[in-house]
């Protein structure tokens, strides 16, 4: 029962914090859809509130993450959480690097947001603080699961993994606010340009994780006989099913755009696209946390 | 399809060598299901990899645990001993809590018996 909790609070905090690092990297890549147009001010102020308040609780939920491990590892109540010799074993290991990093990335992002970009110079300043943080944060998944046991090109493949993921699911509600907010010709321009680099983000992102299953699971057996395998199969369903929202997003719904025609559809589809979004990200949260390679 | 099936295949194949294998507990002293004649001295555990070892708890077989005198540290390694007290003849249990260099969190457990 008490890992049932702490594994619960665990996966969730895990959920809170990808979907934390998704928004930092919407916010860097997405927010000049709306700031180079005056009219466009609320979007402006909504987009960095959003980011803002979402960063502020990623940031709590991850100190929340590094006690709730303790608690895991301890396995004794509550008590376990705060008992100090294994808060230093746990402070010491690569959970508490990892939690330190991705407080860090955190913080460095919440700086950057604070940032007033009236000068050219201090806009520059934002956008490498944000990329900083991106990249700290994006460091911080190769230090925990399984993948700190493996080479470097995988450490770098997931960087690139985590990195494609976190600006494709960032750019979904930006996109979606552009719907609502853009011209038939702006938003139709957004939408080609978007889908141009998400082909090619995409095929970096297939391939990465390609590599990665191979390296994880080894062997076509173990990723049907083995509980990690099966949860990776479903998790690898659910990114076909996003994939094939995106190509109808990419081949029917954008096209329409040029007809002056279709914003509802594309910005209830995005809907939908966020949701299975979600739902790679909580399966992934589990993965990681809860159900191992050799388990 | 067929030659994507071919290729998995051979991809399978080729890399079913790296397979991945989280760390574990690969020797320990008593060894498990041992039966000593004598009082063991010290119990010693050897990992497949370095490890921080978080918890080891010795019980009997009523569930009656027994200090030895282990402290979780932040030490890493791949080897552990720690002096036991005398134990009456029995049944024994050691559960290992350890932390791998992944910051997964593994467990193991054996027993012996003490005539």
């Amino acid at each position: 029962m008490e890992m049932y909790i702490w594994n619960t609070v665990i996966v969730l905090s895990k959920i809170v914090f990808y979907v934390g690092f998704a928004c930092i990297a919407g916010y860097t890549f997405f927010r000049q859809i709306f700031e180079h147009n005056e009219s466009h001010s609320n979007a402006v102020i909504a987009h960095l509130t959003w980011t803002r308040t979402y960063i502020v609780m990623a940031l709590i939920v991850n100190i929340t993450w590094f006690f709730a491990s303790t608690g895991a590892m301890a396995e004794e109540g509550i008590q376990g959480a705060i008992d100090a010799d294994i808060l230093a074993i746990m402070w010491d290991s690569s959970v508490g690097t990892g939690a330190l990093l991705r407080a860090l990335g955190l913080v460095t992002a919440i700086i950057a947001l604070a940032l007033r970009f009236k000068l050219a110079v201090n806009s520059y300043l934002k956008q490498s603080a944000l990329m900083l943080s991106l990249l700290i944060l994006a460091y911080s998944f190769t230090l925990l699961g399984h993948i700190s046991e493996l080479g470097t090109i995988e450490k770098g493949l997931l960087i690139l993994h985590v990195l494609v993921m976190a600006w494709w699911f960032g750019a979904l509600l930006p996109l979606k606010q552009a719907c609502h907010q853009l011209s038939y010709a702006e938003l139709h321009l957004l939408m080609e340009s978007f889908g141009k680099q998400a082909s090619f983000a995409l095929s970096l992102l297939l391939v990465a994780c390609l590599w990665l299953v191979i390296q994880l699971v080894g062997s076509l057996d173990a990723l049907i006989s083995s509980s990690y395998g099966q949860t990776l199969l479903f998790k690898l369903a659910l990114v076909v099913s996003i994939l094939a929202l995106a190509a109808k997003h990419k081949l029917i719904l954008v096209p329409q755009l040029k007809n002056s025609q279709g914003r509802e559809a594309l910005s209830k589809s995005i809907s939908i696209e966020m949701v299975v979004a979600f739902a790679i990200l909580s399966v992934t949260a589990g993965l990681t946390s809860v159900v191992g390679p050799a388990n | 399809m067929k030659t994507l099936i071919k290729l998995l295949t051979v991809i399978s194949i080729v890399f079913s060598s790296a397979v991945f294998a989280h760390v574990h507990l690969e020797k320990s002293v008593p060894a498990d299901n041992a039966m000593l004649m004598k009082n063991p001295e010290e119990l010693k555990l050897a990992f497949s990899k370095e490890v921080r070892v978080v918890k080891v708890t010795l019980k009997n077989k009523q569930g009656k645990k027994i200090k030895f005198g282990f402290k979780p540290t932040k030490e890493t390694n791949t080897e552990f001993t720690w002096k036991l007290p005398k134990l009456a003849p029995a049944n024994y249990v050691v559960d290992v809590t350890f932390l791998g260099k992944d910051g997964h969190k593994m467990k193991d457990s054996f027993g012996f018996m003490v005539h």
